[in-house]
């Protein structure tokens, strides 16, 4: 039997920890001023809460929000049946042309691939025709072997997998419970998904920045894993909690990141790099497509196993029940997610920056960061990033190359005329 | 709560003038970091949707925009 939380107590509960959305937010207000929220594009599926690695910077397992505890290990299949159900209906109601579902975890693979497969095919033969599908999951590449991958494969099921770069700074941090490494099984992993039979459904690489590693090593190290794309994370951290910085740094990320940027851009045959591609784009005039820069609405909900719509699992490293937000699919529609104050925050724009953001001539780029980044207790998160000179450098740094290579460019043209 | 609309603050402009045809195609040829990108934007010139923002826990490009 799944215990429902009242939706009073979770919002009351928001409303005490973060002023910003949950009191200041004034949602009637936006509605008056015409805005509309943008439809769920991204539904996130925990289908298993267990993971078979101890990493040291998990936000699930180390960090304030312990709810994962209270929850069941395993999703039941009325839990991912109502989510499959609801997207559906949620997509004809919006006429969505595509939707993603990302099985995530803990470990998604310790759901067994069977399942999932059934998961997967149920989910296809729900959604609309003309809905493209699109199902990936984000492995700690553990547990793919071949026969795992087969399966996968049969399903189409894309796979992301985690990677810390070379083998010695990976092992530092994502252990087993044994206290070893596991960069030998995520390297043989990741050979799997290499084979020519395979790349069709390998996603790419995430990895964490470390600033006191070698960038152009782990950069190396990742590249010779030829993923179809990579994507540097900044270490999840709050104004409460603030990044490490080693002795005698004050930008250690955007330095870190910085190198590994003008080694990238510098290749010809260059792999996409998520981070670098979205800051690119934004200054080109575009929109970013991941949480961690620009002003681009997130569409993306989270269904945890005991039914718990919820918003993205990083803001577990804010406080405890951050993600809230009171609702269950087992009892409600996606779109009452759309009223929540959390993920409408994340809807807004430059409607959401602090003072301080709108200020600075970058925000249309940076967007203050990750929203999790801008926590500050009390305030919430209507904050600067704890990233921001870090932000700053970074997107100044890119900003100067990309110019330069544009004015070389018209040089170029004005010369051959 | 702030208003956006109402805050007028200097950021810095675009570097690509999309209006500027030949130079905008001009960069999008190849493959280069800045050649995906230009071709990107131009893409998302035509997206219905408009662009949207990612989970960030999973890797995987999203090229429709
Ligand atoms: S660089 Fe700092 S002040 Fe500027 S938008 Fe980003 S977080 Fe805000």
């Amino acid at each position: 039997m799944i215990d429902r939380v009242s939706t009073e107590v979770v919002r009351a509960a928001q409303r005490e920890a973060a002023a910003w959305p949950y009191r200041e937010l004034d949602l009637a207000r936006l509605r008056a001023d015409g805005w509309h929220p943008t439809p769920i594009h991204d539904l996130i599926l925990k289908v298993h809460q267990r993971c078979n690695l101890a990493c040291d910077y998990c936000f699930v397992y180390t960090q304030a929000d312990q709810t994962w505890r209270d929850r069941p290990a395993v999703m039941p299949d009325e839990v991912w049946r109502a989510a499959v159900a609801s997207l559906g209906r949620h997509v004809r109601r919006h006429r969505l042309s595509g939707v993603r579902v990302i099985l995530h975890g803990g470990e998604p693979l310790l759901y067994g691939v069977s399942r999932l497969g059934l998961l997967a095919s149920e989910l296809r033969a729900e959604m609309p025709a003309g809905c493209k599908v699109h199902i990936g999951l984000q492995t700690n590449g553990v547990l793919l072997n071949e026969k795992v991958i087969g399966s996968l494969r049969q399903h189409r099921i894309m796979v992301g997998v985690s990677v810390d770069g070379v083998e010695a700074d990976h092992d530092r941090h994502r252990v087993g419970p044994n206290g070893r490494g596991s960069f030998a099984a995520v390297r043989d992993a990741i050979d799997l998904l290499r084979r020519p039979e395979n790349r069709s459904i390998y996603g790419g690489l995430l990895c964490t920045v470390a600033p006191e590693t070698d960038p152009i090593a782990c950069y190396e190290q990742l590249r010779a894993f030829e993923p179809p794309m990579i994507d540097f994370l900044l270490p999840h951290a709050n104004w409460e909690r603030p990044p490490r910085r080693p002795a005698g740094t004050t930008t250690p990320y955007a330095d870190w990141l910085v190198r590994v940027f003008d080694r990238w851009y510098d290749e010809s045959d260059a792999i996409s790099v998520r981070l670098f591609e979205d800051i690119i784009t934004l200054l080109l005039g575009g929109g970013g497509q991941s949480e961690q820069v620009g002003l681009s609405p997130s569409a993306m909900v989270v269904v945890e196993s005991d039914g718990a719509i919820e918003q993205v699992d990083s803001l577990k490293s804010a406080y405890d029940g951050a993600c809230a937000t009171g609702l269950n699919i087992l009892h409600d529609d996606l779109d009452a997610a759309l009223e929540d104050h959390g993920i409408v925050a994340r809807q807004i724009g430059r409607a959401a920056l602090s003072a301080h953001c709108l200020q600075c001539p970058v925000h249309q780029v940076c967007g203050a960061g990750h929203y999790v980044h801008r926590y500050r207790p009390g305030s919430g998160f209507r904050n600067p990033s704890v990233y921001c000179e870090d932000m700053r450098i970074l997107i100044g740094h890119i900003r100067d190359r990309v110019a330069a290579e544009i004015r070389q460019r018209e040089t170029e043209v004005v010369e051959a005329r | 709560m702030e208003n956006a609309s109402t805050t007028d603050n200097p950021t810095w402009p675009p570097l690509l003038d999309v209006t500027r045809r030949p130079m905008v195609e001009l960069l999008a040829n190849g493959d280069t970091a800045l050649a995906r990108c230009t071709n990107r934007l131009i893409r998302s010139l035509d997206d219905p949707d408009g662009v949207i923002s990612a989970f960030q826990n999973y890797a995987f490009q999203n090229l429709a925009s």
